[in-house]
């Protein structure tokens, strides 16, 4: 596991935009995966979702929970779509 | 380009234009299908004024981009696109238009209808809807289902039964039903009504929930206590079927009114336990001319009964509620409070009340139409007795000079 601490840019759409008041960011963070960070950043803001809510995407790939962030990796959380 | 997403006011004209354009081989193409979706004034029984779409531009369109090309994968089809709105829509615009041309018809339409399905599951867009009396709100992300709930799938073990299928659930969907009384029999024939899609199930009723209606009137529990039934019950089956309408109001006191509030439906259901309020709605009924369906229950045994509106009664003379009985044998008819009463005995003559009305509106014959149907619970036999036109019935022969009259 990569504990390191790393820079991430984090971009937030719709709920998750309005519960955190930001459209983007950019985090230090040691949590080795996806899922780590977002349960991170659920503790200090409060998002109301669960992970089993969302999906997350990687540099504009979706991706599994369990992917490894990198340095300067762009991550969303996504929140269940409702296009159409 | 396969999707495209804009903040731009759609423009049919151009797009359909731009679309032919795109089929190089049109000559290929004998069948051009086209899918829009626009904003609609409500969803799950809120009124919406506006909405909003945001959406994740860059992951939208690799993945709108990739559902497009499957489909013209999957469907060998001649050429397709997928438009999507950002922005804020007003009522009636286009928010999503799909076009597919393919040799066939049946490719054309099933790959309109795998673009729309997938992009709803795949393509990080957010519909943000703006209500005419909250605020709003993102749909799918607060305490509900984790996916739009779609009316096709709530059906989907309806839609199969033999009679049935998109023509019966469409005649349901038309359908105004209004059901007076919501207890005993009440409560299931309304969340099955509200169930099977019947597009207006109004309730009527002027009491509250007491603690001794509980053990029959399911429709209610314990936190209900000493609130009124009729918008209690009404809240109840807009949860129980999204896809329907419903609202409350007490009876009007006289038969005026009652009857012009009675010709805005097309079936009535009785559910209600004394003979006075019996013999009323049924007057009522015949004079509006609409279907009624009545059940009494006693102890372990019932009768259930259909009275059906004079035009389609194919026997010479109307058939009513009074040309069997009248007020006299109101003392005789005890009710529920002084005989007892069994829950599960009123939920089957209320979800027998349901079936039926389910039967006349989507047109599936019944043997009851004009006849009494006797429910003994106890020997489990059901007895049907022909009813015939009382000559003597004051309702009856009135109702159908009367009605000559209006004709001529
Ligand atoms: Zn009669």
């Amino acid at each position: 596991m990569n504990r390191a601490i790393k820079s991430v840019h984090l971009r937030y759409f719709a709920i998750l935009r309005e519960q955190r008041g930001l459209a983007s960011e950019a985090v230090e963070t040691n949590a080795p995966t996806a899922k780590d960070l977002y349960e991170e950043l659920q503790k200090t803001h409060g998002f109301k979702l669960n992970c089993n809510n969302l999906r997350v995407a990687v540099n504009d790939r979706f991706v599994n929970w369990s992917e490894e962030l990198k340095n300067n990796d762009t991550v969303v959380f996504l929140p269940p779509v409702s296009g159409g | 380009m396969l999707f495209v997403l804009t903040n731009e006011k759609f423009d049919e004209k151009r797009h359909k234009a731009d679309f032919l354009e795109s089929c190089l081989n049109r000559n290929g193409a004998g069948a051009y299908s086209y899918f829009e979706g626009r904003v609609r004034n409500s969803n799950e029984g809120r009124a919406v004024k506006a909405l909003e779409y945001e959406a994740y531009s860059e992951l939208a369109e690799k993945e709108g981009t990739e559902i497009v090309r499957e489909s013209i994968a999957k469907f060998d089809l001649v050429s397709a696109i997928c438009i999507h709105r950002a922005g804020y829509l007003e009522l009636g615009e286009i928010s999503v238009w799909i076009a597919a041309a393919a040799p066939h018809r049946s490719e054309s339409f099933a790959a309109c209808r795998y673009i729309i399905d997938e992009l709803k599951k795949r393509v990080p867009i957010w519909k943000r809807e703006h209500y005419v009396d909250s605020d709003p709100e993102w749909v799918n992300c607060a305490n509900r289902n984790h996916r739009e709930l779609s009316e096709s799938e709530y059906y989907s073990r309806q839609f199969v039964l033999p009679s049935f299928g998109i023509l019966g659930q469409n005649k349901l969907k038309a359908a105004k039903v209004l059901v007076i009384g919501a207890g005993g029999l009440g409560s299931p024939a309304l969340l099955y009504l509200a169930g099977a899609g019947c597009g207006q199930v109004d309730a009527c009723d002027f009491d509250s929930v007491e603690l001794s209606n509980l053990h029959r009137q399911i429709i209610y529990t314990t936190e209900n206590l000493e609130a009124p039934k009729a918008s209690l019950a009404s809240a109840r089956i807009r949860q129980q079927n999204p896809f329907i309408n419903s609202k409350s109001f007490s009876l009007p006191n006289n038969a005026k009114d009652t009857q012009v509030l009675f010709k805005e439906y097309d079936v009535i259901l009785d559910c209600t336990d004394n003979m006075d309020t019996k013999l009323f709605i049924s007057d009522c009924a015949i004079a509006a001319n609409v279907a009624l369906i009545s059940a009494s229950v006693r102890k372990f045994e019932a009768q259930l009964h259909i009275w059906m509106p004079a035009l389609e009664n194919s026997k010479p003379g109307g058939q009513c509620l009074r040309c069997l009985w009248n007020e006299k044998d109101t003392l005789a008819a005890q009710s529920c409070v002084d005989a007892g009463i069994l829950g599960a005995v009123t939920g089957i003559l209320g979800s027998m009340q349901a079936l039926e009305a389910i039967k006349y509106l989507v047109g599936i014959p019944s043997p009851l139409a004009n006849h009494i149907c006797l429910v003994d619970l106890l020997s489990l036999q059901l007895t049907q007795i022909a009813t015939t036109h009382n000559e003597h019935c004051p309702v009856c022969n009135i109702g159908s000079s009367s009605l000559a009259e209006a004709k001529t």
